[in-house]
């Protein structure tokens, strides 16, 4: 025989409510720190956007790569590079930029003061590589051939005379417009028609497209990134544009070991 | 709203909580996007304790190079109103002696605001983790105001939040009176 109960009978929809009041808070933190782990961590199949920006990452085995790893794919650096102060130097800065990155301008005068501050001793270089963001800043990617230009007509220092021109008059976010670079060239003292020239063949769309793939696959998502690389081989990413307090504490770790 | 607020924060410990969770909502933002540097700095590197906490508290300053005057405002808005969130939860968990909340926008608000506070620089750690780097880079493009959206929807979710949980702390203290 059943046993008469006193109490009334609690509708399931109130009990649902009841449940969802009771465990909302503990549910809404362990969700909500699982996500934040999870996007840290882990990193979901490439989608087709991707295989437009980064054709040469779709394998398995670099999406499955930890941040660490990651680092690994970085392309040595060589001649091919644009390397202001000692080549030989122990440390080496690797900046990827987009110099229509408001951040990326601040973070050039920073990296200008670290070379006033290490490069005279030798002890630093600054690899400078393109990484812009095309759908943020699609007047970047033609700055960055435009750079390549520079750096074909007049050698290393124009390249750096080029870029840091860039930086230093444009407005950032889309402001310093296609018209502007062969004036840049003008300013820097490099053969205009030439540069033109250069600037419309497309010629080193190819170099600026290879640095753009491996500041990806070196775990870049965002401007400026940067890579300390050691005597020994050793990597620390750096991601967005760090206080000079910061990257002289990091350098002088680096320069440690 | 304002009456539950002054009734909480009359109260020293839960301004010092809301203080305190605010900073460090406000530091984990500002180094999250160095995570795995400073994972590698405390493990590998050789920097002692001192130094660790020295260039922790030097990464601080990104707050200054690598923000907007605008995003860095957002940043403190919403950490501030996070570190009231959590007080003002706080205070009501222990007024009713257990854990009922009638409340689901502070986790959206609180999530929305974090990932909002990624955006403010180029690119997002937390949307280019989650989408991956060319869908973020694609919606941050597309979005007017390159991804800052999601901040001013996650302080209006925190607000609202905090407002829900303010009328029902009013809403207790009406019952004990009564």
């Amino acid at each position: 025989m059943d046993q008469p109960s006193n109490q009334v009978p609690v509708p399931s929809s109130s009990r649902f409510k009841s449940f969802i009041q009771l465990y909302a808070t503990p549910l809404a933190i362990v969700v909500a720190g699982a996500c934040i782990a999870l996007a840290l961590y882990a990193k979901p199949p490439l989608t087709a956007v991707d295989k437009v920006v980064a054709p040469s990452i779709q394998n398995k085995e670099v999406v499955a790569e930890d941040n660490t790893q990651k680092l690994k794919n970085i392309a040595p650096v060589t001649q091919e590079d644009h390397i202001r102060g000692n080549p030989d130097a122990p440390v080496k800065i690797v900046e990827y930029s987009d110099t229509e990155c408001p951040f990326c301008k601040r973070f050039h005068v920073t990296m200008k003061q670290v070379m006033e501050a290490y490069g005279d001793s030798g002890e630093v270089a600054w690899v400078y590589r393109h990484f812009p963001l095309d759908q943020l800043h699609p007047e970047s990617r033609k700055q960055a051939e435009a750079s390549e230009c520079a750096a074909e007509l007049g050698g290393e220092d124009a390249f750096w005379k080029y870029i840091d021109r860039v930086y230093e008059v444009t407005p950032s976010n889309n402001g310093l417009k296609a018209s502007e670079l062969p004036k840049i060239a003008a300013y820097v003292g490099l053969n205009v028609e030439a540069f033109n020239a250069c600037l419309a063949s497309g010629r080193h769309a190819k170099k600026v497209e290879q640095h753009v793939q491996n500041a990806i696959a070196t775990g870049g998502s965002g401007t400026p990134w940067s890579i300390v690389v050691t005597k020994s081989g050793k990597t620390y990413p750096l991601s967005g544009a760090q206080p000079l307090p910061a990257i002289k504490q990091l350098i002088d770790t680096a320069l440690q070991e | 709203m304002w009456q539950a607020l002054k009734q909480v924060f009359s109260r020293t410990s839960y301004t010092i909580s809301a203080v305190v969770v605010a900073v460090f909502i406000f530091s984990i933002s500002l180094w999250l996007p160095n995570l795995p540097l400073i994972t590698q700095i405390v493990t590998e590197a050789d920097m002692s304790f001192f130094g660790v906490l020295l260039f922790l508290f030097t990464l601080l300053g990104s707050v200054t190079t690598s923000f907007t005057v605008l995003s860095a405002s957002i940043l403190a808005i919403t950490a501030s109103l996070i570190g009231v969130y959590v007080s003002l939860v706080m205070y009501h968990l222990r007024q009713r002696g257990g854990g009922r909340l009638s409340f689901g926008t502070g986790f959206i608000g609180l999530l929305s605001g974090l990932i909002g506070v990624e955006c403010v620089a180029c690119g997002s750690l937390l949307l280019t983790s989650l989408l991956s780097f060319g869908t973020a880079t694609a919606i941050l493009g597309f979005l007017p105001l390159k991804g800052m959206e999601f901040s001013m929807i996650g302080i209006i979710l925190l607000v609202a939040s905090i407002a829900m949980i303010a009328r029902e702390i009013n809403g207790n203290r009406a019952g004990i009176k009564s």
